[in-house]
């Protein structure tokens, strides 16, 4: 096969012209594959009520969830992040470890929160974060809470720090102008319910 | 003044500006860098110190691991520049773009597919080698198509499958120094920033993305090359060199071996194999190059002292200083440079020593009297 005649590179010819062609087709035909291959699976699992879920790098974090939450498996990674829907109040709880430097004091893990959040606000997001107020669980003290709006949607954020000032969960609670006030209660409860390894609850 | 007439030296381009290859590494760069902005810009604009940071150092690592790889990566002498830049914004935005546009689809996959549990461990060593591996290797074979003068030699693909990683490891870096700060709740971003680019360039950068794509750069230039093998060979040592590099990059994703050890050990095994590769593929190149600079010495357009110095920079700078500065040692450069082109010229194998006829006889015109 003289595939090369006079070019020393097989890419001559014709093949300039469909070579990139079908090099560019691929990538996007994969892209096209992988989105549909995703499509075809449910975005999440049901969960019984009572269903306790560990998170975390180490699974060093733990939740309870009620009766009618699912969870959104592709935008959960039990490293770090779940996301639990139900009717359509979305609640994402994250673990934030301060690996890099140690806040101090709750009130730097808000403010470095409010900074995350303006990376939405310059994506040209709305977004309102109100003043925080103390907020305590059954398992962690000295948290902040406040009330949060994305767009059209609202609802609150939580902070709640390790007692070992090395980690903390962050809680976002989002859903309509006017949700159920039972799915609201339950997603409270949620909240309440995290626990950080070897705290009581845990 | 030099009385030496300019030698008639073919006119030939690196880069063919009017090739659809061409201006389709522009607009998937375009497309990619519409992709990366999205998410960059804002936090950018979030994290200004952060930014400054990022930018400082991952420039310095550009300007570094650019140097290295038209230095080292490339036996005799560096690609052309047009090629460097073209592989480069391919790695950093094409590529880049690409993936990030695919890994989200894939990495959902893997999470519902597999369940948390199994994708948390092991969805971005099933992600990312089909998915950055693919978008990187098409830059090369991307390059091939833009000129035929681009890469013709398992050498030439090493070197651009290099460039083109690095720009994808150093725009890589660049979104995971903002994704440290989120990480980290936005607390300490500036030291999020600084233990996240630390994590990626010292003590994981040397097996990273820029060696797994030297080695399918590898494979796709022995591929496309002139080499004298059948197109069964070449087809099976491309898929063994994109095979390897995938593999690679499994490993290097892989929780396992995990720990501290873990993830020191794994690059340095890419990095071996990258170096493994390397050596076969310049031992290819210099057997090559020695054979055709035999060929022209006995055809008189190379003396055995210039074909001894021709084929290193250092030998070649020697040479050169051995001549007075000024006209004399302008006419022994342009004389050199005209001799590499020619034997350049020759490195594939299948084209006819004729064919490199216009070279000798600018080399022969070059030549000073006397």
């Amino acid at each position: 096969m003289d595939d090369f005649r006079s070019a020393g590179n097989a890419v001559h010819g014709a093949r300039r012209i469909w070579v990139p062609l079908v090099v560019v087709g691929v990538l996007f035909a994969l892209t096209a594959v992988e989105g549909l291959a995703a499509k075809a699976l449910p975005d999440g699992e049901a969960l019984a009520a009572g269903t306790v879920i560990e998170f975390g790098s180490a699974r060093q974090v733990a939740v309870q969830v009620g009766e009618g939450w699912t969870l959104d498996e592709s935008a959960s990674d039990l490293r770090s992040r779940l996301v639990l829907v139900r009717d359509d109040v979305v609640m994402q709880l994250s673990v934030i470890v301060f690996s890099a430097g140690r806040p101090d004091g709750v009130r730097e893990i808000w403010d470095g929160m409010a900074q995350t959040m303006k990376i939405e606000e310059y994506r040209g997001t709305e977004v309102a974060l109100g003043e925080p107020a103390a907020f305590d669980t059954k398992w962690t003290s000295g948290g902040l809470q406040g009330s949060l709006q994305v767009e059209t949607r609202v609802g609150a954020v939580y902070v709640l720090p390790a007692e070992d000032g090395a980690q903390a969960v962050e809680a976002t609670v989002l859903g309509p102008l006017r949700p159920d006030p039972a799915v609201w209660d339950a997603a409270i409860a949620v909240v309440d319910s995290v626990a950080f390894a070897g705290e009581e609850g845990a | 003044m030099s009385g030496a007439p300019p030698a008639a030296a073919p006119r030939v381009r690196a880069m063919d500006v009017r090739s659809l290859a061409f201006w389709g590494v522009i607009a998937m760069s375009a497309f990619g860098l519409w992709t990366l902005q999205r998410n960059a810009v804002p936090a950018a604009l979030a994290f200004p110190p952060s930014t400054a940071l990022n930018l400082a150092v991952l420039l310095s690592c550009l300007a570094v691991g650019v140097w290295l790889a038209r230095r080292v990566l490339r036996p005799v002498q560096a690609p052309p520049w047009s090629g460097t830049w073209l592989a480069l914004m391919w790695g950093g935005l094409a590529a880049c773009g690409m993936a990030i546009l695919m890994n989200g689809r894939l990495l959902s996959f893997w999470s519902k597919a597999l369940g948390l549990e199994a994708s948390g461990a092991w969805s971005a060593a099933l992600t990312a080698p089909l998915n950055e591996e693919a978008a990187k290797a098409a830059g090369v074979v991307m390059l091939a198509a833009v000129s035929t003068r681009l890469v013709r030699s398992a050498a030439d693909g090493l070197v651009y499958g290099a460039l083109v990683g690095l720009g994808f490891q150093i725009v890589e870096n660049f979104t995971y120094g903002f994704n440290g700060i989120v990480m980290a709740g936005g607390v300490e971003p500036f030291a999020a920033t600084f233990q996240t680019l630390w994590a990626r360039i010292v003590l994981t950068g040397v097996g990273s993305h820029w060696a797994m794509s030297a080695v399918a750069g590898a494979g796709i230039g022995y591929l496309v090359s002139a080499s004298g093998r059948s197109a069964a060979r070449r087809v099976r040592v491309a898929l063994g060199c994109f095979v390897l590099a995938m593999a690679m990059h499994f490993l290097f994703d892989s929780p396992l071996p995990g720990g501290t050890a873990g993830t020191l050990v794994k690059p340095l095994v890419n990095f071996a194999a990258a170096i493994a590769v390397y050596a076969v593929v310049r031992r290819g190149f210099r057997a090559r190059w020695a054979a055709v600079s035999h060929e022209e010495t006995a055809a008189g357009s190379l003396t055995a002292d210039e074909a001894r110095s021709l084929s290193r920079r250092g030998a070649r700078h020697r040479r050169l200083r051995g001549f007075r500065s000024g006209p004399e040692r302008e006419a022994q450069a342009r004389l050199q440079r005209l001799q590499l082109a020619l034997i350049e010229e020759r490195i594939p194998e299948r084209l006819p020593a004729e064919a490199a006829e216009p070279w000798r006889k600018a080399v022969a015109a070059a030549r000073p009297a006397g």
